[in-house]
């Protein structure tokens, strides 16, 4: 067992300067308070003596000086003498003449107010009566000395017995805490540090069944209940352990997994991304070329962007003998189901514009809704899908005198002189589920004139979300542009197109295909 | 009554049926990749509902600020769906709500509304 000596001699020094310092006041105190009392009660007693002596001299000193007896006078005061304590006795007649004095060496020849002005004597007077008559008075002193230093005797015979008395009780008090507080506590302090130091294994001492006996059970248990719960801790940690190791390998196969998948969705997504630039290369090649374009228009533009590399957006331009054929079609949906449609569409077109309905745009749009319900709900098959489209269809004779138009829910919009006449279309569709087939759309017809601008669009273009609110462009804006910029040459106008709808659209994604055409006429 | 409520995401409008009112409220923006899935649940639960409703007025609230030509079908449908109820004697609010800066979801609102005249669609600005 090894004892920490700084805080052992900390509790022990504790108590023990306690002890001795309250031990010192006691012994002060208790001092003082003998030391007091007996100056009283000496201080009492020599009084008493002091008026004994006085008194017996009077009695016996009476007649003799009445008689003036000098002889016996000097006996007396011999007797009296005797008294130990007596240093000075005089007697004074009535005339204040000295009739005896007498002195105990060394006070040898000091008069009386030598005695009386001293604190080491104390000193009395008397009148001398006799038969009730003055005869002088007598003048006595006794020496405190002697009476001190039995009262210094006596009171150190009380402070020692007093202080070997407290000695003994202080001496016993802290070999009992010793033993029976600070060892036990110590030997606790040892059980608790060895808790701390993580040794739950040792039994605690247990002592006494006093308080400290208490504790020591306590800390015991305590130690028990740690040792337990450190035991399922490491019961727990060691299931943590293993569990995080299932989730590592769970983690890792996932991982695996993941990356495999990834791989696979890289795979597939460069073969669809494949596959619609290819669709792309299709969808173009439905497209007029270049060259068809040039030679009927003077000036034009196209905008083509469809949201998704391909779309359901679709322009088509006819150029025969019997004049040109202008066509917007806007199919449902965009992507790969919109490209579909485009092709059907397209293919359609091509086939009824090569009929005998080239110049009459409302016939064709007529034959082109037929068609696609025939094709689409085939033989009135219950079929999930229901698909059509808008379109805007412009006819312009060889002579290009006349324009006439017919659309299906697309407008034409023209300005002539800065003024902008929308040309609207029918409110119907093509091609959908419900579609009346028989319905007769409305054919349009302008007379040209130079200068006028034609814009043929769809709805790509104003449903656009964008600007501060999100809000679609609208036709409203969209017309108020063209007018802006409709004099400048057609190539700038496309860019100004572009570049307002991009403003427009800001960080927004693009929703739908665009598809905007503008042309006119030198003539 | 029964309960009905899509949450919003960025091509599909949330759509929800508030007990209280009995008010149905479609708003958002509207070009879901596959329309007929996105809308077949919808109509599934207005069939159902309008079968069962009481006498309480069913009030519509469209507040879509872009719909794809697609959607505009759809909207076609719930319009005809609730003007047959109208047609069946029961009380129908039915609102179109488009920002006032918006013509285009003013004329698309001024087109339903000739196409319903029976619902009496009506046109609120924000």
């Amino acid at each position: 067992m090894t004892i920490e000596s700084g805080r052992t001699s900390s509790i022990s020094r504790h108590i023990n300067r306690a002890l001795i310092g309250v031990v010192a006041l006691m012994l002060i105190v208790f001092s003082i308070f003998i030391i007091t009392y007996n100056i009283n009660k000496t201080d009492r007693h020599l009084n008493e003596r002091l008026n004994n002596i006085l008194k017996m001299a009077s009695i016996y000193v009476g007649p003799a000086v009445w008689q003036l007896h000098y002889d016996y006078i000097h006996k007396t005061v011999d007797a009296l003498f005797l008294q130990d304590i007596l240093v000075y006795f005089s007697i004074r007649d009535d005339l204040e003449r000295e009739l005896a004095v007498k002195h105990r060496p060394p006070y040898e020849g000091k008069p009386f107010s030598f005695f009386r002005n001293s604190k080491k004597f104390k000193t009395g007077r008397m009148k001398i009566l006799y038969q009730e008559t003055y005869l002088g008075t007598l003048q006595v002193a006794v020496s405190r000395d002697r009476v001190y230093k039995e009262l210094a005797g006596s009171t150190l015979i009380a402070v020692v017995a007093m202080t070997l008395i407290i000695t003994a009780v202080v001496v016993t008090t802290i070999l009992i805490t010793r033993r029976r507080i600070i060892f036990p506590i110590l030997k606790l302090q040892e059980s608790a540090a060895r808790i701390a130091s993580g040794n739950l294994e040792t039994d605690v001492d247990k002592g006494g069944a006093d308080e400290i006996g208490h504790l020591a059970k306590d800390l015991d248990i305590m130690r028990k209940s740690i040792r337990g719960l450190i035991h399922d801790l490491k019961g727990a940690n060691l299931q943590l352990e293993e569990y995080a190791g299932t989730l590592e390998r769970k983690v890792e196969e996932r991982t695996q997994r993941l990356s495999e998948t990834l791989k696979a969705v890289e795979y597939a997504n460069n073969m669809i991304t494949g596959s619609i630039r290819y669709a792309e290369k299709i969808q173009s090649s439905l497209l007029p070329a270049a060259e068809t374009l040039d030679h009927f228009l003077d000036d034009y533009f196209i905008i083509w962007e469809p949201s998704d590399i391909v779309g359901g957006d679709i322009y088509q331009v006819e150029h025969t003998g019997r004049g040109c054929l202008i066509a917007v079609f806007d199919c449902t949906g965009h992507g790969i189901p919109g490209a579909f449609m485009t092709m059907i569409a397209g293919t359609m077109f091509k086939r009824a514009a090569s009929g005998s309905n080239f110049h009459d745009p409302a016939k064709l749009l007529q034959t082109l809704n037929v068609g696609l319900v025939s094709v689409l709900y085939r033989d009135g098959k219950e079929t999930v899908s229901d698909d059509g489209m808008d379109a805007g269809l412009c006819y312009i004779d060889p002579q290009r005198e006349t324009l006439v138009y017919a659309g299906a829910k697309i407008h034409l919009i023209r300005i002539e002189e800065d003024e902008l006449i929308t040309i609207k279309g029918d409110r119907r569709s093509l091609g959908y589920r419900d579609t009346d087939t028989g319905y007769m759309f409305t054919n349009h017809k302008i007379d040209l004139k130079p200068g006028m601008r034609f814009y043929l669009s769809s709805d790509g273009y104003t449903g656009q979300a964008g600007g501060p609110k999100g809000l679609s462009l609208g036709k409203r804006r969209m017309n108020e542009k063209l007018l802006e910029i409709h004099q400048k040459s057609f190539d700038s106008q496309k860019a100004d197109l572009l570049d307002y709808l991009n403003e427009w659209q800001g960080d927004r994604e693009r929703q739908d295909d665009v598809t905007v055409i503008g042309f006119g006429f030198n003539l | 009554m029964d309960k009905f409520k899509i949450e919003a995401t960025k091509h599909t409008p949330e759509i929800v049926y508030h007990e209280e009112g009995n008010l149905l409220e479609i708003k958002g923006e509207s070009y879901p990749g596959n329309i007929s899935e996105f809308y077949e649940p919808f109509f599934n639960w207005l069939d159902t509902h309008l079968k069962n409703r009481g006498e309480e007025p069913f009030t519509v609230h469209v507040d879509l600020s872009y719909v794809n030509s697609s959607t505009v079908r759809v909207l076609w449908k719930l319009f005809s769906r609730l003007q047959e109820e109208v047609e069946n004697g029961k009380q129908v609010v039915a609102d179109w709500i488009y920002d006032e800066d918006d013509d285009d979801k003013l004329e698309m609102g001024e087109e339903f509304q000739d196409d319903f005249k029976e619902l009496g669609l009506n046109l609120v600005s924000k």
